[in-house]
């Protein structure tokens, strides 16, 4: 076996390790990783990161992801896997996208507050408006999110009106004298 | 310097993740690269500082990573030393590129040079020429070969009347002040005159008979037969004015190619005048 072959399978093993040990904290949102799903994940997250063109070094990011949303109301047994490799693919892209400037920590939780709050699972949304924008922000300057770590910054960039009080008494009034 | 690549990871890997802020997990393919080269490059500091026989083999990789940053570390330390010493009676004589390169850029160097992260990167691009050629290094090698020869240029310049420098310059190029070209060539290369006919610096200009005597002095020489003579003049001059300094007479032989190519073909045409201007 050649010598980085060898080191590969080192760094692979510990990555699967790392992830399996998810599921003990997972189980209890009814979430768990098979050992399928895992190595789909590492040959996914592998992928993704020639694609992107980024070296992960030491801890994977995965673990993270998943300790941050699998309390999310919009992911099930059903599409956790799905739910993670786009999540991945999402994390990566937006490393880039941001320059690096952004922290490991303050990128996930700003995923995860939108991916609950806004885009209320939706994936793609995420990906194309949320993160975006924000990325749009992060380029050009702006670095309030290291004293919030991530946290309640898409409304300050949000371009959609969230709460409409008009169409909400217009749409009451229709209701009430139907 | 041969290294396996299961040894430079770790090391690169506690790089990247000094470089990140134990913030990040991953970093871009460029970054990576950058950092083995940083990586490489000390190493090859530590290999280039001792020789052979004392390399210490039993030490790990880590160790002698760390050596060659401690190394790079004193060579920055002496490149500010030679700054500060050169800055206190530097001379340009004018010279914009050579002001800049030297008086702007050093400084610039010192202030955003990266020993641990991105020692291979040179930073200045030494628009000011010299005798040597620097740019088979990068980094902190690179500018410390630079600034030492500068030093050994302001040494020897230095030892010269301001003005005498200053109308050698004048009559090669009205515009020199503006030009991008080594001084201490233009320079050497009318002392050289000088030392031939065995002329007084103090002496300036040269007359219709001194040219007739310089002439005759590289009458009939081969190209190589003029460069050993001009290697010989700059050894007299070396040994009589600068107490034989060996970096000097070394760095100054570097040009003697030159300035025989200029010599010979002036001579052959009749044109010592375009050589020899004061």
């Amino acid at each position: 076996m050649g010598e980085q072959n060898w080191l590969e399978l080192l760094n692979s093993q510990t990555w699967l390790k790392q992830v399996q040990a998810t599921n003990q904290y997972t189980e209890k949102f009814g979430l768990a990783l098979s050992e399928k799903d895992t190595e789909l994940l590492l040959a996914e997250k592998n992928n993704t990161l020639k694609a992107e063109r980024r070296v992960e070094f030491g801890q994977s990011i995965l673990p993270q992801i998943i300790y941050a949303f699998c309390d999310s109301s919009f992911i099930s047994q059903n599409n956790y896997v799905e739910t993670l490799i786009r999540l991945q693919e999402i994390f990566y892209l937006y490393k880039n996208e941001m320059q690096d400037e952004i922290t490991d920590d303050e990128l996930i939780h700003f995923m995860k507050e939108q991916f609950e709050e806004v885009c209320y699972g939706d994936l793609d949304y995420l990906e194309g408006t949320c993160l975006d924008i924000f990325a749009q922000a992060i380029r050009a300057g702006y670095r309030g999110y290291q004293k919030t770590q991530g946290y309640g910054e898409f409304e300050k960039f949000d371009i959609v009106q969230r709460w409409d009080k008009e169409l909400y008494l217009e749409t009451l009034k229709e209701l009430c004298w139907r | 310097m041969d290294y396996q690549m299961e040894e430079l990871l770790p090391i690169v890997s506690e790089l990247a993740q000094k470089y990140a802020g134990y913030e990040s997990t991953s970093i871009t393919y460029e970054k990576a690269q950058s950092l083995m080269e940083a990586v490489l490059f000390c190493l090859s500091e530590y290999n280039n500082s001792y020789s052979n026989s004392l390399i210490q083999r039993d030490i790990s990789v880590k160790e002698q990573y760390n050596i060659g940053a401690e190394l790079l570390s004193e060579k920055v330390e002496n490149i500010r030393n030679i700054f500060n010493k050169i800055s206190i009676q530097f001379e340009d004589f004018g010279v914009k590129c050579l002001y800049d390169t030297v008086q702007k850029g050093i400084p610039q160097f010192l202030k955003w040079y990266d020993i641990k992260f991105c020692p291979q990167n040179t930073i200045l691009t030494f628009d000011y020429p010299l005798f040597i050629d620097c740019s088979s290094l990068t980094g902190a090698d690179a500018v410390y070969k630079y600034i030492r020869a500068i030093q050994t240029e302001q040494k020897f310049l230095g030892a010269f009347d301001r003005n005498y420098v200053m109308s050698i310059l004048e009559k090669y190029n009205s515009e020199y002040r503006g030009m991008v070209e080594n001084i201490c060539g233009i320079v050497l290369t009318n002392i050289i005159g000088h030392v031939a006919i065995k002329k007084p610096f103090n002496d300036t200009g040269f007359l219709y008979e001194e040219y007739l005597q310089i002439s005759k002095v590289f009458a009939g020489k081969s190209f190589s037969d003029i460069e050993n003579i001009v290697k010989e003049l700059i050894k007299k001059m070396v040994s009589k004015f600068y107490e034989n300094d060996m970096d000097m007479l070394e760095y100054l032989c570097c040009e003697t190619n030159n300035i025989a190519v200029r010599i010979f073909t002036a001579n052959q045409h009749g044109q010592l005048s375009k050589v020899f201007v004061s």
